[in-house]
């Protein structure tokens, strides 16, 4: 690799102390008499905050432990018990765990400082069959209460006042579900704390991310990736308000002195679908050295809706309704070709890099039909590159470190061409 | 202009050094352990063939697995990338290239 030169934001430096205590609060939960939620999908945490109950976003722990390199031994709890290699690997990292509980399986040493207290409940949203599976999973082995909200799937473009009444009622059940889990009723005026958290944090977040659209590009997408770890980790709680105040400040601030997050920006990139989090620092250097700022990854958007006009701290049944009535992770592929070719303009795209995981395939099963229609639509290229979410064992260096900079290197020499060189 | 190529792959290691007419020197050696040994070695041993130092080289090009661990190229360039620009040179009708390598195939 060059030299690599990048001026890194120092707010993401926050995000391993916020995580980490996210986690211990989490570990300590039981101590405290609050109940532990094992939540799969993009299940709304606002009502779970408003009861002080205490959540993991399974998908987030897994992303967690591939980034501290910790993953593979709990992958393996899950592989001998019969899970295969090719399932999810952010699922294989909860089965793990799951099964540390259900069968007194010793948590692997390298993963015990990453140890999650066993669940009193599950909620899963199913965006995915396999998380689906493994709720049910988790509800047997664990002999604890499930709860599966129907996540809506947008065939179409449809009005979203059609799937409010649905969703009304999906929530209030997902309500009623903590209550008589938990044994309390839901404090109503915190649930509207909350959402007026979770709208102040929607604000914050899409004037920083407005900056992306800067020429040279102020920050990469993978700060905003990690500031999922400072904002949406910790949404509805004054915590996220915090981070996303000073990030906004520090990305303001680099825009008024013209401070470049990649100094010799040459191309502007596009990241589709889930970051490879055992490799995310590896990558965002792999770009920088080639003058590549990847500028925009809407996966760092798009899983959690935030849908502002519709987050009325007044009505905050009817916010958690609207929101999940959206969730963009779940629309229709004519949806996605649109706002990409929308993201292309906006954000001056000149290449879209798609991760396709290994053990990822139902939702990205689309991803080279819609690249190429983009591609088609706005005359940027992409290439698709296989390696994984989460488990270290599917990233061959060689193979995708050469794909990704010959990408690279075709884009400056269609640039250098367009400029009239060779 | 003197300028050369080196290829440092998982099995082979290839080395070209040319000037406007063509090749002057070429070496085509295992790569082994020791790639940046072996880079070196074939690359003095080009020069020698073509009957010059390495001072006479003007320009050097690294593609291949190993083109990180050639501290004196002046460019490293993906085989990928070189395999197109090299073919687009020699018969430019060509759409299709498939490289069988040690490690991996392409399709370009």
């Amino acid at each position: 690799m060059s030299t690599v030169v990048e001026n890194r934001l120092e707010t993401p430096k926050k995000v391993k102390g916020l995580s980490d205590r996210f986690y211990e609060e989490l570990r300590e939960a039981h101590d405290h008499g609050e109940k532990v939620v094992w939540c799969l999908g993009p299940v709304p945490f606002i009502p779970m905050v408003a009861m002080n109950v205490r959540f993991v976003h399974l998908e987030n722990y897994g992303a967690r432990i591939a980034a501290r390199r910790v993953a593979a031994p709990i992958h393996r709890i899950a592989e001998d018990w019969g899970l295969s290699k090719n399932a999810c690997s952010y699922l294989r990292g909860a089965q793990g765990m799951s099964l540390c509980f259900a069968q007194n399986i010793p948590v692997p040493p390298e993963v015990e400082p990453y140890r999650l207290p066993k669940p009193d409940m599950v909620v899963c949203m199913n965006y995915c069959v396999s998380a689906v599976n493994l709720a049910e999973t988790f509800a047997r082995e664990l002999r604890i209460p499930t709860l599966i909200i129907d996540g809506l799937y947008h065939f179409e473009d449809d009005a979203r006042e059609n799937y409010l009444p649905y969703a009304r009622q999906n929530m209030k059940e997902y309500i009623a579900f903590l209550e008589e889990n938990v044994g309390e009723p839901m404090n109503y005026d915190r649930l509207s704390e909350a959402v007026a958290l979770l709208r102040q944090l929607a604000i914050l977040r899409d004037s920083v991310v407005q900056h992306a659209k800067d020429i040279p590009a102020p920050f990469t997408a993978f700060e905003m990736l990690l500031s999922m770890g400072g904002g949406a980790l910790w949404a509805g709680r004054p915590e996220s308000i915090e981070y996303m105040t000073a990030l906004k400040e520090e990305v303001e601030q680099r825009v008024k002195n013209k401070i470049a997050a990649i100094p010799n920006e040459k191309m502007r990139l596009m990241w589709d679908f889930i970051m490879v989090w055992p490799k995310v620092g590896y990558m965002a250097k792999l770009f920088a050295s080639h003058g590549a700022a990847v500028v925009w990854a809407p996966y760092s958007q798009t899983a959690q809706a935030y849908n502002i006009e519709t987050l009325d701290p007044a009505n905050p049944v009817e916010a958690l309704a609207w929101e999940v009535t959206f969730i963009n992770t779940m629309r229709h592929i004519d949806h996605r070709i649109r706002s990409y070719v929308k993201a292309v303009e906006e954000f001056s795209i000149d290449g879209m890099v798609g991760h396709s995981p290994k053990t990822c395939r139902k939702i990205p099963i689309s991803q080279p039909v819609y690249l190429e229609e983009v591609s088609k639509r706005t005359g940027v290229p992409y290439v698709i590159f296989e390696a994984d979410h989460s488990d270290p064992d599917f990233y061959s260096p060689a193979a995708v470190d050469t794909r990704l900079v010959a990408f690279m290197e075709m884009i400056e020499s269609r640039k250098a061409r367009a400029k009239g060189g060779a | 202009m003197i300028s050369a190529g080196i290829d440092i792959g998982s099995l082979w290691t290839k080395v070209v050094v040319l000037n406007e007419t063509g090749v002057r020197g070429s070496v085509v050696r295992r790569t082994g352990m020791h790639m940046l040994e072996t880079a070196r070695e074939c690359f003095r041993d080009a020069c020698a063939e073509a009957v010059l130092s390495a001072d006479d080289v003007q320009k050097v090009v690294a593609t291949g697995y190993g083109r990180v661990s050639v501290p004196w190229a002046t460019k490293s360039i993906t085989e990928i990338t070189c395999h197109a620009r090299g073919i687009n040179h020699l018969r430019d009708s060509v759409r299709t290239l498939i490289d069988i390598g040690g490690q991996d195939s392409k399709v370009i």
